[in-house]
């Protein structure tokens, strides 16, 4: 899997909930921007690396300043999950905690299969700890994976 | 099997040959007329329900029986193999359309392309085609597999919708907004969705076309099925279910499954108004609320253009330009760039230009539907 030296720190200050104003975008976060624009038919996460010399970095940037269209930080974050999912996973934890990162973190959950099973247990715990569990509950409920979907019923007592 | 690449495939003009000599062939066996077809009319729209079974050469020749006064054909074909449009013939022999004629640089429908065990092919398309009049036109269906090999003897079930309206000013379309399992119950997403549909009946009102929409909530997985693989059978109970011959179907989920990166897909260009596989145009709500999962005024503006971005690619509308900037629609009236700057600017506020012209903070409202694109949404038979 692709790693990137982002450090945890800067991941974590991309989480910041001051929205401190954003710095410019750079080069390849604009190139990168470009690619995710268009409505159908995206380039993959690996057509993407390319692109940009810290793609993790980048991806988060647009995460977290990409406000439209839309889709292109719903695209940063499913690249993050699919292929970045060690380096980003500060991030994506920090989505399942956030109320205000609904829509990131349903797309984290439908990424699950795509996660060792110990990570994708504990990204599913955050999110069911967190201010998203009622919406995130019914979609941990329906994956395949049954250690998984477990974590969303409740046991019998 | 046949043996035989598409590509090489000229049955169409051996069957007028063979037809001139009286002989069989590709000659049709059996046309719109005959016994154990299913005929119903609601309103302006007549719809026949037949079957067809492809010959030697894979292609089955369906005849149709055009009345006086019907303006636009939408045939809809389902087999167990790949089904693609040949030809099309009007009643006097003249070949008005053929595959390869449209195989190139310019896009005039997506029935060509052999990708999915269901097609649609809605003709006319533009002012510019052959308009319809009454007599037997023949639609010639190749039948192909995977390989791109012509099949013979694959049966084939057909429904044929002749639509009667010779006002291409003014149509109103029906669409049935369905909801995956749980998003009727979330305010956030029933909200945002009808202020969507709101913004996308704007867009259309502009082109004199009318929508009308009905929403229902449904069991479907919030995950949905792709278009781009042959759709899904759950699809087609839906569309069967809920939905009638003369609607079109847009489903609501989390996301399009196993299609990474898309968001928003038609079941065709054109789709069909009768249940099949692909009987929908499929949408994520999330990537048009985006990373929040709420919807603020300019989320639901560009969810709305989007809506009416990948139905009018249901109603047989292609981007004017492709991104790649060398493809380009066969619309006379939506000029021909080839880079991205000189494409943003002419093109730019177009709802089918392939992606929205934004910043990281907004978007140009893309609600401009040129006169030729707007025909072409009217001679769509749903436009009724
Ligand atoms: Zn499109």
């Amino acid at each position: 899997m692709p790693t990137s030296t982002l450090s945890s720190l800067a991941l974590i200050a991309a989480l910041g909930a001051d929205p401190a104003p954003s710095p410019s975008p750079s080069p390849s976060q604009e190139a990168l921007y470009r690619a995710l624009v268009v409505r159908e038919g995206a380039p993959t996460c690996a057509e993407l690396a390319p692109l940009s010399p810290t793609l993790v970095e980048d991806l988060v940037y647009l995460t977290e300043n990409a406000k439209q269209p839309t889709w292109v930080g719903i695209r940063a974050a499913e690249c993050l999950l699919t292929d970045h999912q060690e380096a980003a996973l500060p991030v994506i934890i920090g989505w399942m905690g956030r109320s205000d990162a609904k829509g990131f973190a349903l797309v984290a959950v439908e990424k699950l299969d795509r996660m060792p099973i110990d990570r994708a247990k504990a990204v599913a715990r955050a999110g069911l700890a967190g201010p998203l569990a009622e919406t995130l509950r019914p979609r941990i409920a329906r994956l395949p994976q049954a250690e998984l979907a477990a974590l969303a019923t409740p046991v019998a007592k | 099997m046949g043996g035989k690449e598409r590509a090489a495939g000229r049955c169409g003009a051996t069957a007028a040959l063979l037809m001139g000599l009286g002989l069989a062939g590709c000659v049709p066996t059996e046309g719109s007329g005959k016994s154990g077809d299913q005929v119903s009319v609601d309103g302006s729209l007549r719809t026949v329900r037949t079957n067809e079974t492809s010959q030697n050469d894979g292609i089955a020749v369906v005849a149709v029986d055009v009345n006086a006064g019907e303006t636009s054909l939408l045939l809809t074909a389902q087999a167990d193999q790949l089904v693609s449009v040949e030809y099309i013939e009007d009643p006097s022999g003249d070949r008005v359309f053929y595959w390869e004629d449209w195989y190139g640089d310019y896009s005039l429908t997506g029935a060509i392309f052999p990708e999915a065990r269901d097609m649609a092919v809605n003709w006319p398309v533009r002012a510019a085609d052959a308009p319809l009049q009454a007599g037997i036109w023949y639609v010639g269906i190749a039948t192909t597999n995977n390989n791109g090999y012509y099949v013979n003897n694959v049966d084939i079930d057909l429904t044929l919708q002749l639509k009667s309206d010779d006002d291409t000013s003014r149509a109103t379309v029906r669409a049935l907004v369905a909801y995956a399992d749980g998003l009727a119950d979330d305010p956030e997403v029933v909200a945002g969705t009808e202020a969507a549909v709101e913004r996308w009946a704007e867009v259309w009102a502009a082109a004199g076309i009318t929508l009308e929409a009905r929403f229902t909530s449904t069991d479907l997985d919030p995950v949905l099925p792709t278009m781009y693989d042959g759709g899904s059978a759950e699809i087609r109970s839906l569309a069967a279910d809920e939905g009638e011959d003369n609607d079109v179907m847009v489903v609501i989920g989390d996301s399009v499954g196993n299609q990474r990166n898309t968001y928003g897909i038609s079941g065709g260009i054109p789709g069909t108004l009768v249940a099949t596989k692909r009987a929908a145009v499929v949408i994520s709500w999330v990537a048009n609320a985006g990373g929040d999962g709420t919807f603020e005024d300019a989320d639901v503006q560009l969810y709305g253009e989007t809506l009416a971005h990948e139905v009018g690619h249901y109603m047989g509308l292609f981007h004017p330009v492709e991104s790649s900037y060398d493809y380009w629609d066969a619309l006379d009236d939506t000029p021909e760039c080839t880079n991205a700057r000189g494409c943003e600017n002419n093109l730019g506020e177009n709802n089918m230009f392939p992606y929205p012209v934004c910043d990281f903070r907004s978007c140009l409202a893309q609600d401009v539907i040129t006169d030729e694109q707007a025909g072409v949404s009217h001679r769509y038979a749903g436009a009724l």
